[in-house]
């Protein structure tokens, strides 16, 4: 309605044309009742028609709650043109309605209440005004002209509560203060939105995601790590992984890496027992519904090592695990696939936690294809800047321009990418850098067999590192350049984050001619206690695969050459300086809650999808219901013993009980009371002398003419029981006087 | 399935505490509060998602609202004395109408004040709650039966001193300064009212809550008499002789009145009024006529006696005897009401003997006794049966022992107007009786049919 003035401007002039004219209307309880249910009727053939449409989307479905006050039209209308000051309060409850006419007909006295609908419907206003104008996590995006309007219409209508203000200065006092008090709690809201949900500040940057890392190679700022939680890892088996691989990425430009996956008429074609999806394929299914990348079904017992995950995911987000996993437990098969380059996604999730065991064998081939020429591209403008690094290591650089194709982006990487929907969206955007015009990508050595052999492979990786190690140093202060920040980088700063040392390396290696691959996943480091190792956004972390011997094949056509790398295999290269991760960080207080908050989360989120959660709640629901019958009866029996708290409530309570069971007792025995005959007369008719006293006592007790005694009470019931258990034994003894 | 047992006393509880809560809540938290709530919980629903909206900033300005609108209140404080000037009766049903003198005794001046009579306790007995039904239970649904909230409900709207105590225009008062504002109520029930709580309330500016602080005042009663009806014309001829009267009580006997002329002598005239000198000088007897000053006397027998009846149909007694004590305040005559309570009771009022507020004092302050009495009242009536010229006897319900009672009396031949009131149609033996029937319901109307 926010983008509707003249909408909003025709329903103003509506509601607000009852001043101006004396149109007036004697709507009954069913006329106010019609403009409601029309008013309903406009909801549900609005809200059909959405989803007629295209289905009814979070955006769609805030558009018409945005509608609301359109839809409540007629009934806000009805409220202004009646006769009646207000909206009877059964106008909204047929069950209401259906009462008061049954009350109506057996003459029982209605009382007919009524709200001014008119209060609820600015509300509503208010409200469906906010939709979709702005929201807090982007404080950027709030429409200030909605702030202001809430503001003035609020104070406006605060101003006027009760017909006028009778204290304006007291009034602008505490309107102010509210306001103030209003803007503290947003503040709090935010910060506490950023300290446990979203985990960093509202600079933080997206996601990493299956197709797409982004750096900070160009930034110039000191980088922000976040403390918050992403994950937690048992280990469970084996050798402790040190980094948990995110995702591998393969297409460099300025300030992020693409995942330049497999594309049609490439060697590696999809195994048959394998389901294509796009750039991914699905796993595997096991027996179980899980999912497996071999093809031999093998126990889960014979995986060398095992990690279990647990963490608060998105919909679609990449899955941390070993680098030879193979196997995943605790996930559907079918929303869990794999791409070319081995980052596992996960896309669909309907639970907002995940808790899944991966299993690894870092002994078998990995599961990412063997390098193709992508593998091998470096930005042109940083290719003297690597060449002058690798020569001062003392490494001979193969001379460029060696290169069988240009190859550029668009026939490279972009020919097969076809996004799914999400990954289409604007977040996944690169929002600072841009791709390289296709002149700046160059491969660097034309492939011939064999590319590089395992000893040089080690001397590359050798040198590089005594270099990083010596003469480079960690820190997070960003003194990126926006055309080459590596060169900058390895021949002038020599300090930077992982994401320098990771790029840097894999533009190295590649200059050298190894196939090498960025990575980014977590370093496992902060333990917890036990098994349990910490993952937070401080902890990520970014090195290379490098593909170490094969030789190149060509297994194309003639006119249509396919170059890939095989016999070799992935190594995992770390050459950030190992004292990276020994940087003290102290964490605040709050962290404490945060990680609890966290824990406690995603503990609920799993728990709420879990198998157990039924029995669970039928447990939790039987010892609830248990207590409850519980206090009732502990409840009823205080009340019956009398023992309540004040000692009027006491005597109301506690005689006229033994007095009702008395009279049960006797209706048990000589027929039920005439409802003409007092308690007292019947007594006295039926127990004669012997219910003289009882009787007497009810009618004082009755009519509170006395101070009761419950233990005379008690002595008297017992006495006119006695007596009348021996009048039955011996009748005509003590006759009583019979009924008048 | 009737109420009743512990079940009936525990719900009973729980209806107190719960009309105790929301009594405290809905005197203190104003209309604009409740909406500020719905509109802040819709917000919350419609809004929640901080990722896709901004009614957040709604919610929380209106939390900040009522945040502050609630310390202002409670944090407001006054000292005031009030001082009731009160009429001296008040009638059921009728606006009360009456003054207040309050004085803020506090340093600061007192803005935006209200006044307000509280001590209305509309909580019924325990007895009322189990033994009273609304009118038309027993049609209702087996659930609001057996919990009663709808009885509940009926009977809080009938319970309590008074049914709309309005709060006072607000009053602005400077420290030590006094102001006269008028208060009216209508009382429910007859009786001595008790006013002794005169609140002050205090709103914040923004007119969301307000904070309810006692005043210094003191004690105030006023005596409310019963409700009255319309009361039908009667015409109640009886075989007693008239009775004397005059503008004073005298014990001795004979002539009064105003001297209204002479007259030729008639046979039978008393010697006494022959006028000696008009006859000497016209020379036929004459005789002095005055105004007649014998008014005739009629006994009101008021049944107070509980059994086989309830204190709603008691009640209403005792308004149809304030009806006819009403009526006859038009009359010249003698009243006598007559009933029991503890002993035989009876007042007398009337022309020179005392002004008929007297018996609707009495009436106003009669009470329902547990003891039937009706052989104490028989005798009493009977005691002064000789001196009434009719009386009036009115049952509140019907049971054998009055049937005795009356019996008694019509053996005397003592005209007799005889009125019963009870819940229901009219028995039969009732109707055999010629004795009309008042359902507690429709009184007036019932009265009126005759």
């Amino acid at each position: 309605m926010h983008d509707q003035p003249l909408a909003a401007l025709l329903a103003a002039i509506l509601v607000e044309g009852r001043h101006w004219t004396a149109l007036r209307w004697d709507f009954g309880i069913r006329g106010f009742a019609r403009s409601w249910q029309l008013s309903i009727v406009i909801l549900i053939v609005s809200s059909i028609g959405l989803l007629r449409s295209n289905g009814l989307s979070t955006a769609d479905f805030l558009d018409l709650l945005a509608w609301l006050p359109f839809m409540m039209l007629p009934l806000a209308l009805a409220q202004q043109y009646a006769v009646a000051k207000g909206v009877p309060t059964v106008t909204f409850s047929f069950i209401a309605r259906r009462k008061i006419g049954a009350d109506r007909r057996l003459g029982r006295p209605v009382v007919i209440n009524l709200i001014h609908a008119g209060y609820p419907f600015f509300v509503l206003i208010l409200i469906a005004a906010g939709m979709g104008v702005g929201k807090l996590t982007d404080p950027g995006r709030v429409d200030v002209i909605y702030v202001a309007g809430i503001l003035i219409l609020s104070g406006w209508a605060f101003y006027l509560v009760g017909g006028r203000c009778r204290r304006p200065a007291a009034w602008l006092g505490a309107f102010v203060l509210a306001m103030g008090l209003a803007s503290v709690m947003l503040w709090g809201l935010s910060y506490a939105y950023d300290l446990f949900v979203r985990g960093g500040g509202f600079g933080d940057r997206d996601p990493t995601s299956a197709l797409e890392t982004r750096t900070d190679l160009s930034d110039i700022a000191t980088l922000q790590l976040s403390p918050t939680i992403r994950w937690r890892y048992y280990h469970e088996k084996g050798e402790l992984p040190r980094l948990l691989k995110l995702g591998s990425y393969n297409i460099p430009h300025l300030n992020y890496w693409l995942a330049g996956t497999r594309r049609k008429g490439w060697a590696e074609k999809i195994e048959v027992e394998r389901q294509a999806g796009g750039d991914f394929e699905r796993l595997l299914s096991d027996r179980n519904g899980e999912f497996r990348y071999d093809k031999v079904h093998r126990p889960s017992g014979d995986f060398p090592v095992a990690g279990r995950l647990v963490g608060i995911i998105p919909k679609e987000t990449v899955v941390p695990h070993g680098a030879g996993t193979r196997m995943f437990e605790g996930v559907p098969a079918d929303i869990m696939s794999v791409n070319s380059l081995g980052t596992f996604q996960l896309s669909g999730a309907k639970k907002g936690a995940m808790e899944v065991t991966f299993r690894d064998d870092r002994e078998v081939r990995a599961i990412a294809i063997d390098p193709s020429l992508d593998d091998l591209i470096y930005i042109m403008n940083e290719e003297a800047g690597l060449t002058s690094f690798l020569e001062k290591v003392g490494l001979e650089v193969p001379a460029s321009g060696l290169i069988p194709e240009r190859r550029t982006l668009s026939q490279g990487v972009s020919t097969n990418r076809r996004p799914s929907a999400e990954s289409s969206s604007k977040s996944r955007k690169p929002k600072r850098g841009s791709p390289l015009p296709r002149s700046q990508t160059r491969i660097a050595v034309e492939p011939s067999p064999p590319a590089v052999s395992r000893e040089r492979f080690w001397e590359i990786e050798g040198r590089i590192s005594r270099a990083f190690s010596n003469d480079f140093t960690y820190s997070l202060y960003l003194e990126g350049d926006d055309s080459t920040p590596i060169s900058k980088f390895l021949g002038e700063t020599r300090k930077g984050h992982c994401e320098f040392f990771a790029g840097a390396t894999a533009m190295l290696f590649r200059r050298m001619g190894v196939p090498c691959r960025y990575v980014v996943g977590y370093s496992v480091q902060e333990n917890s206690g036990g098994n349990e190792w910490i993952l937070r956004g401080r902890h990520a972390h970014a090195w290379v695969e490098a593909y170490m011997g094969g030789q190149w094949v060509n297994e194309g056509t003639g006119e249509s050459p396919i170059w890939r790398c095989r016999g070799g295999k992935w190594v995992t290269i770390d050459l950030t300086p190992a004292d990276w991760s020994s940087a003290a960080y102290q964490y605040s207080w709050t962290q404490w809650f945060s990680d609890t908050f966290e824990r406690l989360r995603s503990w609920l989120m799993l728990w709420s999808t879990s198998p157990i959660l039924i029995s669970g709640i039928l447990i939790f629901i039987g010892v609830a219901g248990g207590i409850v019958v519980l206090m009732l009866v502990y409840q009823l029996v205080k009340t019956r013993d009398g023992v309540g708290k004040a000692g009027q409530e006491k005597r109301l309570i506690s005689e006229p009980a033994l007095l009702r069971d008395f009279e049960k007792w006797l209706a048990r025995r000589v027929g039920s009371r005439p409802v003409s005959l007092s308690m007292g007369a019947w007594v006295r008719a039926h127990l004669g002398d012997g219910g003289m006293i009882l009787a007497d006592y009810y009618e004082h007790l009755t009519f509170r003419e006395c101070q009761p005694d419950i233990a005379l009470l008690r002595d008297e019931v017992k006495r006119a029981k006695r007596f009348w258990r021996e009048q039955q034994k011996n009748p005509g003894a003590n006759e009583p006087a019979g009924l008048l | 399935m009737e109420i009743g047992g512990t079940f009936g006393r525990w719900l009973y509880r729980n209806h107190c505490q719960l009309t105790a809560v929301s009594n405290f809540v809905r005197q203190r938290v104003l209309p604009g509060a409740w909406l500020l709530t719905g509109g802040g919980i819709a917000s919350v629903l419609l809004g929640a998602n901080l990722g896709k909206s901004i009614v957040v900033v709604l919610t929380f300005l209106m939390l900040g609202i009522m945040m502050v609108g609630f310390g202002w209140a409670v944090f407001r404080r006054a000292k005031v004395s009030a001082i009731r000037v009160m009429p001296q009766t008040g009638a059921v049903g009728e606006v009360l109408r009456y003054e207040i003198t309050v004085r803020n005794e506090g340093r600061g001046a007192l803005k935006e004040a209200y006044f307000k009579e509280a001590g209305n306790d509309p909580r019924p007995s325990l007895w009322e709650f189990l033994n009273l039904r609304e009118p038309g239970e027993e049609m209702r649904n087996f659930f609001d039966r057996q919990f009663g909230y709808y009885r509940w409900k009926w009977l809080i709207d009938r319970e309590g001193q008074w049914a709309q105590a309005n709060r006072s225009r607000p009053l602005a008062l400077a420290a030590g300064e006094t102001e006269r504002v008028g208060m009216s109520l209508i009382p429910r029930k007859r009786g001595v009212l008790v006013l002794e709580d005169l609140r002050v309330e205090l709103p914040d500016p923004l007119g969301l809550f307000q904070r309810r602080s006692p005043t210094l005042n003191e004690r105030s009663e006023v005596l409310v008499i019963p409700k009255r009806y319309r009361f039908p014309p009667l015409n109640l001829v009886g075989l007693s002789e008239l009775r004397m009267g005059g503008e004073t009580a005298s014990t001795v006997r004979g002539e009064g009145g105003e001297f209204l002329g002479l007259r030729d002598y008639r046979a039978g005239d008393s010697l006494r009024k022959i006028h000696w000198k008009g006859w000497a000088k016209t020379g036929d007897p004459v005789v002095k006529e005055f105004e007649e000053m014998r008014f005739p006397r009629y006994g009101l027998v008021l049944d107070t006696g509980l059994s086989g009846s309830g204190p709603d149909a008691f009640e209403e007694a005792v308004s149809v005897a304030a009806s006819f004590v009403s009526t006859m305040e038009q009359e010249c005559c003698l009243l006598d009401l007559m009933f029991v309570r503890k002993e035989p009771q009876v007042f007398t009022a009337g022309r020179g003997v005392a002004r008929p507020d007297r018996l609707m004092e009495v009436l106003a302050r009669v009470k329902a006794s547990e003891e039937s009495g009706y052989e104490s009242l028989r005798r009493l009536v009977l005691a002064h049966a000789n001196e009434m010229t009719a009386g009036v006897v009115v049952f509140s319900g019907w049971s054998d022992d009055r049937r005795e009672f009356l019996g008694a009396l019509r053996s005397t031949g003592l005209e007799l107007e005889v009125y019963a009131v009870g819940e229901g149609e009219a028995p039969e033996e009732v109707v055999r009786n010629g004795i009309n029937w008042l359902r507690q319901d429709r009184v007036q109307e019932d009265l009126l049919k005759g």
